[in-house]
């Protein structure tokens, strides 16, 4: 009898040693955290309101998010306005009443938005800002500091022109659209730089409306005027292929000395490597959706009735020249897409 | 088809003072006056960069024109060029010939003017809406079907095709010579072509010229079609010239830009009036306007204010130069 019951404990403690052993082989292998960090991914709800989905970055960072969002396996949606900021307004409305774990909004401008995200947060719908931020704070915000940038590159102007190191001083910018806040902040701190500057003049200010065909007018006809002119200041690469063509064109790649920044997609890489762009500064997009997913995987992490300091990550920017170029200076989207 | 002189003798006292009459003396006297204040404006540089400037503004009027002549109107102007291009220069970035991908272009948009066209000329949708309908469904389609991004670069195996917008004949931009050109052959279709003379009757009066045996419908497919074509040539020079084409000019107001050309020459919203001269005197207009404040390097917000002011001064004038009485108007008057 006593044989027996030894069979019978024998064997439930072995059949237990082999359920623990299958329950060990479902988890995988937890550290201490991979377990609860998986587990606080699962089933949750993302939902991504881009300012246009056709838009390279947004794109990137929808590539990028899907991604994270197929590998731990959380939900992810994109409701695309398309330009239309009414749109989004109404797209974000409705977000707040399905109550998503988080909502990431691609800000069109700093008070689009602004009211909406504020209504999200005292509905308790967590936001993550990307890109550019609106004027009320949310759970979180990843973003690029657009004064930082345009400082970098009109301090580059007057190092390359200043009469101090001999240049002759003479500068022009060119603006996008003067109500847009990236044009704002950026005209700011070439504006600050200038007044810290009193040795340089700028003999143009001109908006083209982010077109690089009025880029191209506009251009074309300053450097007729000021066929000395020593640099130029550009805000954004999509509209400045426009300014290095007039320039081309007018002989002068080379002897002026063009400034510009962007997300630095394939296409800006060619256009410094061929000279349009002397010195670029690239908020790499690439990186930046690395950074968004890092700020939703924080965020996804923590409960959802815990009330968070709002809290940032800014882009480390990349400042790109002819000799700094590499072969993965750049991004396609084809790229982010498969997770380089 | 006895358009041009029955009707109209009210217009015969004030026809010195025709709206196109007053652009062209507006635009000579700020010619005149920024030749004489602004250093550099006479310099055959800055006057053939004045030209080039508005060159691609002038090519798409004059698509629009043709279209507003035949009592239509083309607000997808700015979608089917921008679209169609764009892909165009997808295609090459995957690398289909340049021959191949602008035929297979050029296929795109002639399907779109038939498009509009059959909306317009058979189902009998007004124009304007037909129109402004088919703008987002051309951006829809285009981006569903054939195009991923929004801002398109040529790809630098294709970066030879650059000469053709950014190169020079006799030290005469492409793009001003493309202008040039599209101008002549409009202007000798409007007024030397059976087709032409059509558009020009079914603008006037749509219901005389049916009566008188002309095909207003096929006439009215023709119309749209050679819009779109205008449009995609426009295109081409445009991606040539700048290296890009950035498909959100769709959303933004270009397409207000071409209307006012086309207005601010002359040619009467109703249809039937009008030529491709004065479209060229509105184009010049802008590019005078437009250049001499880039040279005073005034700002965004201030061009923008002096540009309405202008259109509603050569209105003004010419509402009260040539008022409209029951002889003048149009049915169909907007």
């Amino acid at each position: 009898m006593r044989k027996l019951i030894n069979i019978i404990g024998g064997a439930a403690i072995a059949l237990g040693i082999g359920m623990t052993a299958v329950k060990a082989q479902d988890a995988g292998f937890d550290d201490g955290m991979s377990t609860k960090f998986y587990e606080s991914m699962k089933g949750k709800k993302v939902v991504f309101v881009p300012i246009s989905i056709g838009m390279d970055i947004a794109a990137g960072f929808a590539a990028g998010m899907q991604r994270m969002a197929d590998q731990y396996g959380f939900q992810l949606q994109i409701r695309d306005p398309n330009w239309n900021v009414d749109q989004g307004v109404q797209a974000i409305t409705q977000i707040i009443s399905e109550k998503p774990d988080l909502v990431v909004i691609q800000n069109v401008d700093m008070q689009a938005y602004a009211r909406v995200i504020k209504q999200a947060m005292e509905a308790g719908v967590r936001v993550l800002q990307v890109n550019v931020k609106a004027t009320s704070n949310s759970t979180a915000h990843v973003g690029i500091d657009w004064y930082k940038n345009a400082e970098t590159n009109a301090l580059k102007l007057v190092e390359k022109c200043s009469p101090k190191n001999g240049g002759n001083g003479k500068i022009a910018a060119l603006e996008g659209t003067p109500n847009n806040p990236t044009n704002f902040i950026g005209m700011k701190a070439f504006n600050d730089v200038m007044a810290a500057h009193p040795e340089m003049t700028v003999v143009s200010d001109q908006a083209a409306d982010w077109d690089a065909s009025k880029a191209h007018s506009v251009v074309s006809t300053v450097v007729r005027q000021s066929p000395d002119l020593c640099g130029y200041f550009g805000l954004w690469d999509g509209q400045d292929s426009g300014m290095a063509a007039a320039i081309r064109e007018a002989g002068l790649t080379g002897k002026v000395f063009v400034v510009s920044q962007g997300a630095g997609e394939k296409a800006a890489c060619e256009k410094i490597a061929d000279g349009s762009y002397d010195f670029y500064v690239s908020y790499n997009i690439r990186e930046l959706s690395k950074h968004i997913n890092d700020a939703i995987a924080v965020i996804l992490q923590r409960p959802a009735d815990e009330t968070l300091q709002p809290f940032a990550i800014y882009l480390t920017t990349q400042n790109l020249t002819k000799d700094t170029l590499t072969p993965s200076s750049c991004w396609t989207l084809d790229e982010i897409k498969r997770g380089y | 088809m006895q358009t041009a002189s029955s009707g109209k003798a009210g217009d015969r006292r004030s026809a010195y003072f025709s709206q196109e009459r007053i652009v062209l003396a507006i635009a000579v006297v700020m010619f005149v006056l920024f030749g004489l204040t602004l250093p550099g404006f006479l310099a055959p540089g800055n006057l053939l960069s004045l030209v080039q400037s508005v060159s691609i503004l002038g090519i798409l009027a004059i698509g629009m024109a043709l279209t507003i002549i035949g009592r239509g109107i083309d607000l997808a102007i700015i979608s089917t060029m921008a679209m169609s291009v764009a892909w165009v220069i997808f295609m090459l970035g995957g690398g289909t010939p340049v021959w191949q991908a602008v035929l297979l272009g050029y296929l795109f948009v002639v399907c779109i003017g038939l498009v509009i066209g059959f909306l317009v000329a058979y189902a009998e949708i007004p124009a304007i809406f037909a129109t402004l309908a088919m703008t987002t469904a051309i951006y829809g389609f285009t981006r569903v079907a054939f195009v991923d991004v929004d801002l398109l670069f040529i790809p630098q195996s294709a970066s030879w095709t650059r000469e053709f917008g950014a190169g020079y004949v006799f030290g005469i931009p492409i793009p001003v010579i493309a202008f040039a050109i599209v101008a002549l052959l409009a202007h000798l279709f409007l007024r030397h072509t059976k087709p032409g003379v059509f558009i020009r009757a079914m603008g006037d009066n749509p219901l005389k010229a049916r009566i008188a045996g002309i095909p207003t419908r096929p006439m009215m497919l023709l119309q749209y079609v050679i819009s779109a074509s205008i449009a995609f040539f426009a295109g081409l020079v445009l991606a040539t010239l700048v290296g890009t084409m950035n498909t959100r000019v769709v959303n933004s107001t270009m397409v207000y830009d071409v209307i006012l050309v086309v207005v601010l020459g002359g040619i009467v919203l109703s249809g039937g009036r009008g030529g491709i001269f004065n479209v060229i005197v509105g184009t010049l207009l802008i590019g005078i306007f437009l250049n001499g404040m880039t040279i005073m390097n005034v700002s965004y917000s201030i061009q923008n204010l002096i540009k309405g002011v202008i259109l509603l001064v050569a209105i003004i004038i010419d509402t009260v130069l040539n008022p409209r009485d029951e002889q003048t108007s149009q049915q169909g008057d907007i």
